[in-house]
């Protein structure tokens, strides 16, 4: 038995047997050919490209159909290279020179392109070297007639564990055979993260040394809440989770009868619960789960899955679809949040020793005005059913409060000049996700109409930890005195200025928090979808009078430690069948 | 023979999208011998894999020597295409 721990990505527990997709360990012969085998190797070679092309053109329609005209771009590369035709006849001529089989001519033709690409210091092109590995694998796979890359024919439902996840890799699956995944590589925003939230199966990403401690055939665990991998579990270990497993599902069971009610307390405190998302096909959940609206729309995924910048039009029709389909509930989106290095292509030399300290969210948006200007106004032009509102991260000071807004004001400007209808009262909110937007949101709070807390950002920048570093990753704590005093004041500074504060980071998911949240005064919790019943069901069954009282005690404890057992002992006793 | 040197103009350097803008206007022109050159390194301009090993990012001289039939129509129409950015940036 081996436990390893990742990044909870995807959140639930699955039990079963492993599914191993060892993909750089593809055995490559060396066979010499007769002069009779090379004209058949040259046929097999441009068989199994057709074949590869087949498959690709098919997924290609798949996601299409399944994801939109726009994913499918992913796979045009792919079909190009197989359709190079100075590329396959120098295949062909090496064959014929060399006299040695197809896969290993392929594999070392291949290999020197990708070698050259991920050379260079570009973040775009070294993104298509891993173009370049999935087509390889492909062909080779073809060639050795072995189809074990497609995911889709497993014969029975698997964990999918993985070096890491590409989306040609996810696309013939099937639901019903996943259990979860688990990858080596991968942070919370990789694909694997988005797409295992969005089909709702539970997901580890970033598991070190992964796919050294796991063998095919192996049976594991994973545990999407807490980031935990057990390989090769003990009778003991499976009953456990067995039976934390079940209270899960008979938990989310009992939730299905508070959808459509609201997230009210029993003293008549409502609070808008709404859902964070990334991609729209998360809005079945959304609505499934009976949330007020959207809090956090994350529009990063629109700039990573491509590997251009999406246009004015894209971003619209996105936007566009995501506020009809909730209207007339609220959507709040989010502009985008990115390491600079991640959208624009940066200078060499200009490598960032602290990436989180440096060039990303609005500071990347400013030196690009047209990239922000760019998805301003497809925020505006989608905002004319009036419920939509839009807010800037990463902001600091009122000067960049101010500075942004200027941009909106322009976006408006040239929306105006064109005759194009938009909201011109949208609303507009600030992420409060630095502590010097806390000691300035007095100041911030008069420029908008309302607050969103990003704790993930507050907590690591307030407590100088990064949660992936597993050294001070136990520093990295919601319930630090220090944090609770950032959120008071953050609420307080909004009510004196008759906004609302809202609260969009984890730990408005935390059934833990909850309690303290709306005690602190919070008017809105927006939290992942999987989660929102949970919330909601915590919210109905409480006063927010004991809420207030609750969250007076915890602002006067001493430590992080008094205040979460604190917590504990509360929700153990009031709510014994919710998971915490 | 015709030969001109371009700069890559577009932030995102020559991805897989303008490279495929670009072999597809060279391969309109099926006679002609269309070579890119890059820091020593020179590819057939009608290969996908050939033009993305140039690794061109932004800021980066490209050589391009054309030889055959339609020379200068295929030059101007390559230095078009290299100075619309391949249709990005917009």
């Amino acid at each position: 038995m081996i436990n390893l721990i990742g990044k909870a990505a995807s959140p639930g527990i699955s039990i079963g047997k492993v599914h191993l997709l060892d993909e750089d360990q593809i055995q490559i012969q060396d066979r010499t050919l007769t002069d009779s085998e090379i004209d058949k190797e040259v046929e097999r070679f441009l068989n199994a490209i057709k074949s590869t092309e087949d498959d690709i053109k098919k997924f290609k329609e798949n996601v299409e159909k399944n994801l939109g005209d726009a994913y499918g771009e992913i796979f045009d590369a792919h079909l190009m290279i197989l359709r190079d035709k100075v590329f396959l006849e120098k295949v062909i001529s090496e064959i014929k020179i060399q006299r040695k089989n197809s896969d290993q001519v392929f594999y070392r033709i291949m290999k020197k392109t990708q070698e050259s690409l991920s050379a260079t210091d570009d973040k775009y092109l070294k993104e298509r070297a891993s173009d370049f590995k999935d087509i390889k694998r492909r062909i080779l796979r073809k060639l050795q007639g072995d189809d074990r890359l497609c995911i889709h024919q497993i014969s029975e439902p698997a964990i999918i564990v993985s070096y890491e996840l590409t989306p040609s890799l996810t696309v013939g699956l099937e639901k019903s055979k996943i259990l979860g995944f688990a990858t080596e590589l991968g942070g919370r925003t990789s694909h694997a993260a988005i797409l295992a939230r969005a089909l709702e199966v539970p997901s580890i990403v970033g598991v070190k040394d992964l796919l050294k401690n796991i063998e095919p055939g192996d049976n594991a665990i994973i545990d999407g809440n807490s980031g935990n991998l057990i390989v090769n579990p003990d009778n003991e270990v499976i009953e456990k989770y067995k039976s934390l497993k079940e209270g899960l599902f008979q938990f989310s069971k009992s939730l299905e009868k508070i959808i459509s009610l609201p997230a009210k307390t029993l003293d008549d405190k409502e609070i808008d619960l709404s859902a964070n998302i990334e991609l729209p096909q998360e809005l079945d959940s959304v609505i499934s789960y009976g949330s007020h609206g959207i809090g956090l729309y994350r529009t990063e995924y629109l700039y990573l899955l491509k590997s251009q910048l999406p246009t004015e039009e894209e971003q619209f029709d996105d936007y566009k679809s995501i506020v009809q389909r909730i209207y007339p509930n609220p959507v709040i989106i989010r502009t985008i949040d990115l390491g600079g290095d991640k959208v624009i292509k940066t200078p060499k030399g200009l490598k960032e020793d602290n990436p989180f300290l440096g060039w990303r969210g609005i500071r990347v948006c400013f030196d690009y005005p047209e990239l922000f200007k760019t998805q301003l106004k497809a925020i505006l032009r989608a905002s004319t059913m009036r419920n939509l509102a839009v807010m800037f991260p990463m902001i600091s000071s009122l000067d960049e409060l101010i500075k942004a807004k200027a941009f909106l004001e322009e976006s408006k400007e040239e929306l105006r000049k064109q005759n194009i209808d938009f909201d011109e009262n949208i609303k507009l909110g600030v992420m409060i996700e630095l502590p010097s937007a806390v000691l300035a949101a007095d100041e911030l709070a008069k420029e908008v109409d309302f607050f969103s807390i990003g704790t993930n950002d507050l907590i690591q920048y307030t407590l100088a930890v990064d949660r992936a570093n597993v050294r001070v990753s136990n520093l990295y704590q919601f319930y630090h005195p220090a944090v609770l005093k950032l959120i008071k004041m953050t609420v307080e500074a909004g009510h004196n200025n008759n906004i609302w504060v809202g609260m969009c980071g984890e730990m408005a998911g935390d059934p833990l928090a909850t309690y303290l949240l709306i005690g602190m005064g919070l008017d809105e919790l927006s939290v992942s979808p999987l989660i929102l019943g949970e919330i909601k069901q915590i919210i109905r069954s409480i006063n927010y009078s004991d809420a207030v009282k609750i969250s007076e005690e915890c602002l006067n404890m001493k430590s992080a430690d008094e205040i979460e057992s604190y917590l504990s002992n509360i929700m153990k006793e009031k709510f014994p069948t919710i998971p915490l | 023979m015709v030969k001109k040197k371009m700069t890559i103009e577009n932030s995102s350097g020559l991805h897989a999208r303008p490279a495929a803008a670009l072999v597809k206007l060279t391969s309109k022109f099926p006679l002609t011998k269309i070579l890119l050159q890059k820091d020593g390194l020179e590819v057939n301009a009608k290969s996908i894999m050939g033009v993305m090993t140039l690794a061109a990012e932004k800021g980066s001289k490209i050589l391009i020597i054309i030889d055959g039939q339609d020379e200068d129509k295929a030059l101007n129409q390559l230095v078009e295409l290299f100075k619309d950015k391949f249709g990005e940036d917009k």
